[in-house]
């Protein structure tokens, strides 16, 4: 897929040895691991197919005793509309993407940064700021949310984009810094100084060098940051209440109701609201298995 | 973990024969600082006085309707209240081995499993790659509210497909109402929780698979070794600082975790499934407790704290070597 | 690396800098530029059932130029009174807010609100302020604190040609509630559903105190003279019990411990198509019923026309202690309890002089007949321990005896003690 031209030796997917040396017991292999991995993926994606089947019929079909499935007949297209024209929620998405886009990159940014840092130096303090860092996650958000909101408000960040992807930036940094830190940790620093040895600078090192192996973890830590941050829902209730910049996962709960729930209405909204990470994914995941060679620098 | 695979693989000269990066003496002090700074900055000015009212709180009396800094003093006597309450040890219990043990020893054999299975030829070449990795991330797009209630709804004692296709299939006589029965009710929540939480541990284990050099497989195949000894000696060696953060990341997640149990059972039946997260949620925002749940809350961040120092401890320590 | 890295940083970290510092220089945002005042009114019900009310706040922008009202929605949120305490104690925060019965003792307390008391002896509401009902609810220390505004309760809804079909009427007394319920189980419909889950915002707390109400008996009284649980562990046991029986005589099929929420769309839609014979709803929870089926109507619930054995809940609004604007914010509050209002707000006005004019829409006579029968949870809300911990420790208490893990002897003493506990503080 993404191999090289003449580098099929070097690339960095493991192959298993026993393909080589034996024929039959490999295709025997390859149904059964075929077959495990449908299973897999119907299992998986079950309950995420059943929210779309329900999200195109009327709720009174989704709880009938004796049928397995709604009937077909029923099938509509309602639930979409009457999302889209009785409520912002299309706005409610692009706020949404606006703010986990920009929390992912520059959560990307500064966590390959202390990634960077934790892996490839050794100073003074480094353990206790490692700890410190993940201390942030230790704490209740429930009851962090009110000293913060004042905090916001005194700076007048409420209601604004900016003030949700700095509390997402900094919700997502630590994880992401220690995830960094692991993908860099499975990166010799033989590599680093065999470039040095080259003659290359430290930007060319970290550019050229390292990031294009760290590719697949900077791309999961990118995904990893964007989801939180599309489903994070706390911040986002507290921080925004003007409709027009609230994110999706506070639109969605605004169907729930204290006497009426609208479950069609979430069901449609719930599909809505994964297509863009769908999508977002869907691209990602080439990334995920770069098959860039650091392997170049094999002597 | 050294073998005579890895042995005979150290004397080769190829790169990535260490899976551990030997850490060099930086040249100007202040680099790493400098990079740490951004990161740092931002986490304590957002972070530093909320964790310190949080601290405020749990010596005090306070409701979640006062002002900020109104409350009475009472010194320990939340940390005692909760701290020789029944009900916090066997929350606490819940916690530990069905929260926190279960799903993620689960989360991670699954997850390596998974990622592994990914990574096989055959699904290359059929072109199953792409579509079985996005599929394999789908339940991770799904809000946690709605899918709590796809899963109730699919779990469902008289009206949920799966007890309708069991009984259809005659596996058993009458539906199970899966969240109301002692039985089942923390096997389902956990099949909710790893069911979502999977996939970042999928991908995770994906991206750290990709890093392993593929030479180091081949060296242990021409020195006679087996797929599982390959496994067991090139794989899990170079994953482990992925292992290790992932491992970490998820268990802090879990231990802390409100909202699987929260939608599904909210604690219960009765108070079977009641975990420290939700104790701490309705002490201090049904009971109007604030004072006693950031105690909770001191708490369960102090057991972490250890934990994670531990761990960093014992899980980073070959790494320096 | 190192520069650039560092010049990474250090533009990332003056640009958030920069932008901190003009936000906070612009200052708060002025609600009066030229002359206008604009408000701020938050509700918490979902965007598909205040169409109404939208109408309503629009003729008013209409003809009050001077004062325009700008409707936010919160819905989905069983914290919105704490979040809007949050709000208010930093000085922000709505100035016409919209708030549960329960929850203006709260928010009284450490004055968060404006009293209206105070506002309807400058300018008096349409109905005269004691004419307004559960102001029980909405009364500290001599003061009104929010105005009530809408009043709803739990009726009796079933699906009238399932219980046609079998031959039976609805119960007037819950012995009767259980037998008539357990012969429609025979059939296989399910005799009465109820949210039997444990959760602390279970929906079977209603049920649970129609049903210790009607006994004369409830979860905390001060009948004593002190506060005290309001009745033995003998009474709650055989409480516990009679509710159990629904599950074990067939009556409430045992999927029901696992729905908490009271309109569960599998209580909605089982009533609609009448695999479901008889339920507890709110008006609204009716209306989506009856959208499917109008087969699907009310009546008063069990001895519901016996004085206090039903609940009398609603929503009241409230004005910010915060506001620049109180008097408009008043007025606009006036204007919401006006008669005209509730020609187009589909709900049940808590002024009196509305209510009595108002024609209860069909299938709802239910309502109709036992509103004027039920008493608010004053009776709770006077004493020392929240409403919400007293449904959590009930629901509790109850669902361990339906799932088992408690008999109900032992789960009625924890109970008591639990009850007591809660008191003592």
């Amino acid at each position: 897929m993404t191999e090289l031209a003449g580098t099929a030796t070097t690339s960095r997917s493991p192959r298993q040895p026993s393909e080589v040396r034996r024929r039959r017991p490999g295709r025997i292999r390859d149904v059964v691991i075929v077959a495990v991995t449908v299973v897999a993926c119907v299992t998986i994606a079950f309950p995420f197919a059943w929210m779309v089947v329900t999200s195109f019929f009327p709720t009174t079909e989704l709880f009938s005793v004796t049928r397995l499935l709604p009937r077909i007949g029923t099938a509509t297209l309602t639930n979409y509309v009457q999302l889209l024209t009785e409520s912002n929620f299309l706005t409610y998405i692009g706020n949404s993407l606006i703010v986990s886009v920009c929390a992912m990159t520059v959560s990307v940014v500064l966590s390959s940064m202390s990634g960077y840092a934790f892996s490839r130096y050794r100073f003074r303090g480094r353990r206790a700021i490692m700890v410190a860092i993940i201390a942030v996650h230790l704490f209740p958000f429930v009851i962090l949310i009110t000293p913060m909101y004042s905090f916001f408000s005194e700076l007048g960040l409420l209601n604004t984009h900016l003030g949700l992807i700095i509390a997402y930036v900094a919700i997502t940094l630590p994880f992401a810094s220690y995830l960094m830190l692991g993908f860099f940790q499975t990166i010799p620093i033989s590599l680093d100084e065999a470039a040095r040895v080259d003659g290359c600078g430290t930007v060319s090192v970290l550019f050229r060098i390292v990031l294009p192996v760290a590719w697949p973890g900077i791309a999961t830590v990118a995904v990893n940051a964007f989801i939180l941050s599309w489903e994070e829902y706390l911040f986002a209730k507290v921080l925004v209440t003007d409709d027009n910049l609230k994110t999706v996962q506070v639109g969605l709960a605004n169907f729930f109701g204290e006497f009426t729930t609208r479950w069609d209405l979430v069901m449609a909204a719930s599909v809505l609201a994964s297509v863009p990470t769908i999508l977002l994914f869907a691209v990602a995941q080439r990334r995920l298995v770069s098959g860039l060679a650091a392997g170049g620098v094999k002597e | 973990m050294p073998s005579s695979a890895t042995a005979t693989l150290a004397t080769r000269p190829s790169i990535g024969s260490q899976p551990t990066p030997r850490p060099r003496r930086h040249r100007r002090l202040s680099t790493p600082y400098l990079l740490l700074a951004p990161t740092l900055i931002l986490l304590g000015l957002l972070f530093a006085l909320p964790v310190a009212y949080n601290v405020w709180l749990a010596l005090h009396k306070v409701t979640p309707y006062d002002a900020l800094g109104d409350g009475t003093f009472v010194g320990g006597a939340n940390f005692v209240s909760v701290l020789t309450n029944p009900k916090t040890w066997l929350s606490g219990r819940n916690t530990v081995v069905w929260l926190t043990l279960v799903t993620v020893v689960l989360r991670l054999i699954l997850g390596l499993g998974l990622a592994i299975l990914l990574q096989q030829a055959v699904l290359r070449r059929l072109h199953l790659l792409g579509v079985a990795r996005t599929i394999l991330l789908l339940p991770w797009m799904i809000p946690p509210t709605v899918a709590v209630a796809a899963w109730k709804w699919l779990l469902d004692g008289r009206t949920g497909l799966v007890n309708k296709v069991l009984v259809q299939a005659g596996v058993i006589d009458q539906g199970i109402p899966f969240f109301g029965e002692l039985s089942t009710v923390w096997p389902s929540i956990t099949a909710v929780l790893v069911w979502r939480e999977l996939p970042f541990v999928v991908i995770a284990f994906m991206a750290g698979l990709q890093a392993i050099p593929s030479d180091q497989y081949e060296a242990a195949a021409i020195d006679g070794a087996t797929s599982w000894r390959g496994f067991w000696h090139v794989t899990l060696p170079n994953l482990r600082p992925v292992i290790t953060v992932v491992g970490l990341m998820i268990t802090i997640g879990s231990f802390n975790n409100f909202i699987y149990v929260w939608l599904t059972t909210g604690g219960g039946p009765g108070t079977y499934s009641q975990v420290l997260a939700t104790q701490l949620y309705s002490t201090a925002f049904v009971d109007n407790e604030l004072g006693k749940g950031a105690a909770i809350g001191l708490v369960m961040s102090a057991v972490m704290l250890i934990f994670a120092a531990i761990y960093l401890t014992v899980g980073t320590r070959r790494i320096d070597d | 690396m190192r520069r650039r890295q560092f010049l990474g940083s250090l533009a990332a970290a003056s640009a958030v800098g920069t932008v901190a510092t003009l936000n906070a220089c612009s200052g708060k945002s002025d609600t009066s530029s030229n002359g206008t005042v604009n408000l701020t009114f938050r509700q918490f019900d979902p965007p598909t059932e205040i169409a109404g009310l939208k109408k309503v706040v629009k003729a008013w922008n209409d003809t009050h130029p001077k004062i325009q009202v700008k409707l936010e929605t919160l819905a989905g949120s069983a914290d919105y009174a704490q979040q809007f305490a949050r709000e208010a104690n930093s000085g922000s925060g709505p100035d016409v807010v919209h708030l549960g019965y329960v929850n203006v003792k709260d928010l009284a307390k450490p004055k968060i609100l404006l009293p209206v008391s105070e506002l309807a002896e400058k300018s008096a509401p349409d109905t005269p302020i004691d004419q307004f009902l559960a102001l029980d609810m909405n009364r500290f220390d001599d003061k009104v604190w929010a105005l009530p505004w809408t009043v709803d309760t739990f009726a009796m809804a079933y699906n009238k040609k399932t219980m046609d079909k079998a031959g039976l009427k609805p119960p007037t007394s819950w012995p009767e509630l259980l037998s008539t319920a357990t012969k429609l189980g025979k059939s296989g419909t399910v005799g009465f559903a109820f949210a039997g889950a444990s959760n602390p915002d279970a929906g079977q707390w209603f049920a649970i105190n129609y049903y210790l109400w009607s006994n004369g008996i409830s979860l905390i009284s001060n009948e004593s003279g002190n506060w005290a649980p309001g009745a033995t562990a003998e009474q709650f046991s055989s409480a516990m019990k009679f509710f159990n029986s629904f599950f074990t005589s067939g009556a409430t099929p045992k999927s029901m411990v696992s729905v908490d929420s009271i309109n569960d769309p599998q209580i909605v839609a089982g009533l609609a198509d009448g695999t479901t014979a008889m339920t507890m709803m709110a008006p609204q929870t009716v209306r989506q019923a009856r959208d499917t089926s109008t087969e699907v109507v009310t009546a008063v619930m069990p001895d519901g026309l016996t004085d206090g054995s039903t609940h009398l809940g609603g929503r009241s609004l409230g004005i910010n202690a915060a506001t620049d604007h109180p008097d408009e914010a008043w007025e606009f509050v006036k204007y919401l309890n006006t008669a005209k209002a509730f020609a187009d707000i589909p709900q049940y006005p808590a002024a009196t002089t509305v209510l009595d004019k108002v024609d209860a829409p069909d299938g709802e006579e239910g309502f109709q007949k036992q509103l004027p029968h039920s008493r608010s949870f004053a009776r709770y809300i006077d004493g020392p321990v929240p409403v919400d911990t007293l449904q959590k420790l009930s629901c509790a208490a109850f669902g361990a005896v339906y799932s088992g893990q408690k008999t109900a002897n032992q789960s009625a003493a924890e109970l008591v003690d639990s009850i007591a506990a809660a008191i003592k503080g």
